[in-house]
């Protein structure tokens, strides 16, 4: 894969995709296989296999600060800075080829049906213009796509096509979390994951480093640096690196007519185009939007809802950590699960609170682990011989349930410009107002008590807790939320501006409810719904 | 890098919060010849100035235990940074990692006996039923 240097692009794209993660990417494939000129500007690069540290031994201390998914940590030109100063939670993200899935953990996770209808079954939020049927064609078309491994028949979930390849193994730490969920009687099942267990389509099998948060050395897992870019480009779009987008522009009808972008010289372009496709994900989205207003927009543009930058979801992330006598070998990959359970994720009142979470079973990782955050707590509780004890308890000895907890949308949480802070090119960085609503912390209170009683059912000799952790907005959602009422959202169904007919956003910022689950999934299967509709209707699609 | 005056306030410290205990090594045994420490310097190139600046405002050490006790309480972002330099440096020696039989992220391609040796564990899972609510 050649992405071209940033160069002056003078000719007019058919489509212009901002962005090049895991939607852009999934546009720019299909798009460009369709015949149609595409051209994307990334702001970051593409990320070599030999940048990464998981198979060196210096892997936890560059996990760290250099692959921290905290761009305020690692503070790369490539990222902007967010002023996270009213937030309960730090969005996270990775700003490359690939975007976020170079350092996700590849949970592929399809929502339930229920998470389509939120408004009519429990009375809160709005319910999505669409159906988890009409999205399940293209659910599987991502699963081929991006090599999922997981096992069919799931009861979580309606009859489903297989994937394309059998469940990665669950290890010793997957057995020991399902045993504990048997003897309750709870739900558990091998998770799926966009990561191959046997050689797929050119990437190599799974050699289970653990190291998939900071990048896969070995180029296995399914991130679409690799999945799609490669076929895309192969296909004839144009991705553009180290061109950071300013603003979208637009004509004298109102249409997107292209966008202005910097290079790293410092050197200002403007790429025209017919089409123009966001996919900079919930915080980049409309921070981009925010940043493009003119006379004829003066709160930014495709905004005559005033909703762009709110309802902006997170997932706030709690856990329970379970020490075992025996060993687990849980530093072993993948990093991010081995089981899943949805015992609680429907809505059930009669627990104080409304929708659910999914749980994640997950390893723990090497022996530096949390060193970095201490300072302050009795020396004796972290250092001395309580630091020998403490690995000696955690390492290879221990996993951890995870929470996703789903939170409802609220217009009060949401993304502005702040009004000083600008990144390298001295663009308007996006700061973020977000507070976990008692809804939230009550499910997070209740799914961490059942946690406790499965890490008992395991047999932990000891426990400890993670109420909510705040480094884990990996999730970025509802920003510019779509629905069927201009008044309401700023997209439709098929990710089109209400208010400008040729400006799309086919990320997570398009989502009208967060679920319980990692959304990366769904977004790529929502932005394929909607090439695939461009494409059907193309001789009638608006353009600039 | 940490000058010879610098190492051995960071050596007396590192060494007193990570100290010899039950066959493991302390601190200043485990990067006797400070190449961990050098390493990680380099490699977080960040920590370097604020480790020295960090390093500047120790009071003489007559008694570690008290000097760390102190730095806790009044200036616990320098005992943080210390662990942190000390913590990351400890567990890249080898042998540390040996003695916790930690192997370090290798590879290890799953076998064909581990594909699918949980049957017995997911039927009861499946025997309950769906979970989800139709829509």
């Amino acid at each position: 894969m050649q992405p071209r240097e940033a160069t002056i692009s003078r000719d007019e794209a058919d489509v212009l995709i901002i962005g090049a993660g895991a939607s852009g990417a999934v546009a720019a494939k299909h798009l460009a296989q369709a015949g149609v000129g595409v051209v994307c500007l990334e702001q970051g690069g593409k990320v070599e296999p030999e940048e990464f540290y998981g198979d060196k031994p210096e892997w936890e201390v560059m996990s760290q600060r250099r692959w921290h998914p905290n761009p305020n940590v690692r503070g790369l030109e490539s990222d902007y800075p967010i002023d996270t100063s009213e937030s309960d939670v730090n969005p996270l993200m990775y700003n490359a080829v690939g975007g976020s899935t170079v350092l996700y953990a590849a949970h592929w996770q399809r929502f339930m049906p229920s998470d389509f209808r939120v408004r009519s079954l429990d009375g809160v939020a709005d319910d999505w213009p669409f159906s988890y049927e009409d999205l399940e064609p293209f659910y599987d078309i991502m699963d081929v796509e991006m090599g999922v491994s997981g096992l069919v028949g799931d009861p979580a979930y309606p009859a489903m096509t297989p994937p394309p390849l059998p469940p990665m193994p669950i290890g010793r730490l997957g057995r020991l979390a399902a045993k504990g969920m048997n003897a309750l009687g709870w739900h558990w099942w091998p998770a799926p994951q966009a990561i191959p267990s046997q050689p797929y389509r050119g990437r190599g099998q799974c050699t289970r480093r653990g190291s998939c948060m900071q990048g896969c050395p070995e180029q296995a897992k399914g991130s679409t640096d690799l999945t799609h870019w490669p076929d895309a480009i192969g296909y004839g779009a144009e991705l553009v690196t180290g061109a950071r987008v300013r603003k979208v522009t637009t004509n004298a009808l109102g249409r997107a007519d292209g966008a202005v972008w910097i290079d790293r010289d410092g050197q200002e372009h403007h790429q025209p185009a017919r089409t123009v496709i966001v996919c900079a994900n919930g915080v980049g989205t409309p921070r981009l939007l925010l940043n493009s207003g003119d006379a004829n927009n003066p709160d930014g543009l495709a905004n005559g809802s005033g909703l762009v930058g709110r309802n902006l979801m997170m997932h706030p992330y709690a856990a329970v950590v379970g020490y075992f006598d025996e060993p687990l070998q849980s530093w072993m990959g993948p990093a991010g699960q081995a089981i899943h359970s949805m015992q609680f994720y429907e809505t059930d009142e009669s627990r104080g609170f409304v929708r659910g979470a999914k749980w994640n079973a997950m390893p723990t990782g090497g022996p530096l682990g949390m060193r970095a955050v201490h300072g302050g707590g009795p020396l004796e509780s972290a250092w001395g011989e309580s630091f020998h004890r403490g690995t000696e308890r955690r390492l290879g000895r221990s996993f951890e349930w995870g929470i996703i907890a789903e939170d409802l949308p609220d217009p009060a949480n949401r993304v502005v410009l702040d009004p000083d802070l600008k990144d390298s090119d001295g663009v308007a960085a996006p700061k973020i107002i977000y507070k976990n609503s008692e809804n939230t912390e009550n499910l997070i209170a209740f799914h961490l008590e059942r946690q406790k009683e499965a890490m008992a059912a395991s047999g932990a000799k000891e426990i400890s807790l993670t109420t909510l952790m705040r480094d884990c907005g990996w999730h970025l959602m509802g920003s510019c939320r779509m629905g069927t009422d201009p008044e309401r959202s700023v997209v439709d169904q098929w990710c089109r501006s209400h208010d400008v007919p040729n400006l799309y956003i086919m990320d997570g910022s398009a989502f009208v409810t967060s679920s319980g689950f990692n959304p990366t999934a769904t977004i790529c299967a929502v932005a394929l719904r909607a090439v695939n509709h461009m494409l059907e209707n193309r001789g009638s699609v608006e353009v600039a | 890098m940490l000058d010879d005056k610098e190492r051995v306030v960071f050596c007396a410290i590192a060494d007193y919060l990570i100290p010899a205990f039950d066959g493991m090594p302390a601190f200043s045994q485990a990067d006797a010849q400070g190449i961990h420490t050098s390493r990680v310097l380099e490699l977080r190139p960040e920590l370097l100035e604020s480790l020295t600046t960090a390093l500047a405002q120790v009071p003489p050490i007559d008694a570690v235990s008290e000097v760390a006790e102190q730095l806790n309480r009044e200036q616990p972002e320098v005992i943080g940074l210390i662990g942190l330099v000390a913590s990351s440096a400890y567990y890249l020696n080898p042998d540390v990692r040996r003695r916790l039989g930690y192997p370090g992220q290798l590879q290890r391609p799953p076998g064909d006996d581990e594909a699918y040796d949980y049957e017995d564990l997911l039927q009861p899972v499946i025997d309950r039923g769906p979970i989800f609510r139709p829509t």
